[in-house]
């Protein structure tokens, strides 16, 4: 599948944008701060209905205007076209497929999935758990729409959880009536939470050889490794493995009982999925802490690319590539060999600030194209 | 046009109604204007009536306008089965699918600390006094699949443990964070046929 056309209006520094893509590798070049990062995220709003740079919709308005709108013209593999498009109008969002409108792309749809790379994406391995975890929560919903249900609801529960908490801790004495009524939550949290673990673990276990493939082929050293830390302790992880589910619920409801008096006091509840980590290990060394940039932004780009691939090899889906910025840190080795990947897929578009940054031979088989003050041209 | 203070009061009273808007309230307000007055009386009348007349069921919190409401007396109902519900619109629901013909208890609510709701706000101790006394085998949990009905479901089951009866709940068919409300009567009369054994951890 590829991208044929995108335009927009009133996106971010963009007032226009109206350009066809051809297939392949399009080199996207400007200096910093001409709207590069904006083209990618512009291309990415309308595959996917959401912004890579934030969750507020309102912020890809252009200043001052009232709406803003994305489309891209996009052929699939058998060459039947079709207009995605995304409207933000009123602080409402729309999804609009060949002009109608729709309710989210519908699953199964657009049998495509976008791997976007933007550099402040980096925070996922070199920054707090948070990040982490929202990688996986995302993929994962999208993957799969009993993830994202039962996401739904453990937050839910939780939050009714951690209310009642605050009721306890505020009546200062933690009654019968009220232990029957935690315990019954720590029930629902645990439903929910144990098959949160149990899916994020299922997939970790795929995806994790093909992190370690790509990482390899992009010239990286080492073994890589995803390591799923949960708040539960190892032990409750084994267990799963062991016994499936329930094993893992059991010891999930006596955790929640062990932390309640810690979490009266703090009024949070303090073990589960949303206290979870992913580790990055290279040879046993946790990439966070002890990898360099240039080793940090090679795992970070072995972890999306791969993500193509389990779509590719599980779900039949072919992938969009978008990479921002993603060629400063590595050196000429390793720039050659991400553009050896990426040749691979039918449509690459990745921006830099020097043509030059592209090494030979491929420089001869790029589109390139130019980004100056919020205006993109076609130069070859 | 300048409005009167009367009108004005009446349209800020329709206002309070769920899904009413100004500009329905505005329409209604002329309407109720420009009928008969005997019309409007005894719509005025069926208002007040219903606040005046209407308690809840001693027995089962169904609405009633006696001590008993009507399927309580009814003694051809079974007396064995007891479906407990959310609130008397979810009984409406499961009564018109035609499909049960057992008793019900209506609990007013779903635990919900969220909204400051815990078990006590609902009748659920006095379910547990009807269970002591009434010769009830079946207990059937026809809660809205969602995380407060689901919890609220799990805690009544964990009370009803002591009691050697029959626990279950309808069957999928419901979709999950549905409503009962909004099912259809063949969807709801195929979940009650094919309730199961209640289970804490089903999807
Ligand atoms: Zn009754």
């Amino acid at each position: 599948m590829h991208i044929c056309r995108i335009m927009a209006r009133n996106f971010r520094i963009y007032s226009v944008i109206d350009i066809a893509l051809p297939t392949g590798i399009i080199a996207v070049v400007g200096d910093n701060a001409q709207g590069k990062t904006t083209f990618v995220e512009a291309i990415a709003f309308a595959l996917t209905g959401e912004s890579p740079r934030t969750h507020d919709d309102r912020e890809v308005l252009q200043k001052g205007a009232k709406y803003a709108v994305v489309k891209v013209l996009v052929r699939l593999e058998k060459g039947e076209e079709h207009w995605l498009e995304i409207a933000i109008a009123d602080g409402r969002k729309r999804w609009i497929i060949d002009g109608k409108a729709r309710r989210k792309w519908e699953e199964g749809w657009a049998p495509f999935h976008v791997v976007y790379f933007m550099p402040h994406e980096i925070q996922i391995v070199s920054g707090e758990p948070r990040g982490r975890r929202e990688l996986l929560d995302k993929t994962l919903s999208h993957w799969n729409h009993s993830y994202h249900f039962n996401l739904l609801n453990y937050r839910r529960a939780i939050s009714h959880r951690n209310a009642l908490l605050e009721r306890i801790n505020q009546e200062g004495n933690l009654t019968k009536e009220s232990r029957a009524e935690i315990d019954n939550w720590n029930m629902q949290v645990a439903k929910y939470g144990a098959r949160l673990i149990g899916m994020r673990l299922e997939f970790i276990q795929r995806w994790h050889p093909l992190v370690w493939e790509f990482f390899s082929e992009l010239g990286g050293v080492g073994r890589v490794e995803l390591r799923y830390v949960s708040s539960l302790g190892e032990d409750a992880l084994k267990l799963y493995s062991s016994g499936k589910i329930e094993a893992l619920l059991e010891r999930y409801i006596e955790l929640l009982e062990e932390a309640l008096l810690r979490d009266i006091e703090t009024t949070a509840t303090s073990v589960g999925p949303h206290r979870d980590d992913l580790q990055i290990l290279i040879d046993n060394m946790d990439v966070r802490d002890y990898g360099s940039s240039g080793q940090q932004k090679l795992t970070l780009l072995a972890m999306k690319l791969s993500l193509g691939k389990l779509h590719e090899l599980e779900r039949k889906m072919s992938s969009i590539i978008l990479l921002d910025d993603a060629l400063s840190q590595l050196d000429n080795k390793r720039r050659r060999k991400l553009f050896e990947v990426i040749q691979r897929y039918e449509q690459c578009i990745i921006t830099m600030t020097s043509f030059e940054d592209i090494p030979q031979p491929f420089r001869d088989i790029c589109a390139l194209f130019q980004i100056e003050r919020g205006k993109v041209t076609r130069i070859k | 046009m300048e409005l009167t203070p009367a009108l004005a009061r009446l349209m800020q009273e329709l206002e309070k109604l769920p899904g009413v808007g100004p500009k329905t309230a505005q329409r209604l307000a002329f309407y109720i204007l420009s009928r008969p007055k005997e019309e409007i009386l005894s719509l005025a009348r069926a208002i007040i009536d219903v606040k005046e007349r209407i308690t809840t069921c001693r027995r089962c919190f169904n609405f009633s306008e006696e001590e008993l409401c009507t399927i309580c007396k009814d003694m051809s109902r079974e007396q064995s089965t007891l479906c407990v519900v959310a609130d008397p619109l979810d009984l409406m629901a499961v009564e018109s699918s035609g499909a049960y013909k057992g008793l019900y208890h209506v609990l007013h609510g779903v635990i919900s600390p969220l909204d400051g709701i815990g078990p006590e706000d609902l009748r659920i101790r006095e379910l547990i006094e009807r269970l002591k006394c009434e010769p009830i085998r079946e207990v059937i949990l026809a809660l809205n699949p969602t995380v407060e009905g689901d919890a609220t479901a799990h805690y009544i089951a964990e009370l009803l443990k002591p009691f050697n009866l029959k626990l279950t709940q309808l069957a999928m068919g419901i979709p999950a964070g549905g409503d009962l409300n909004y099912a259809d009567r063949m969807t709801i009369a195929r979940a009650l046929i094919g309730r199961r054994e209640f289970s804490e951890t089903a999807e």
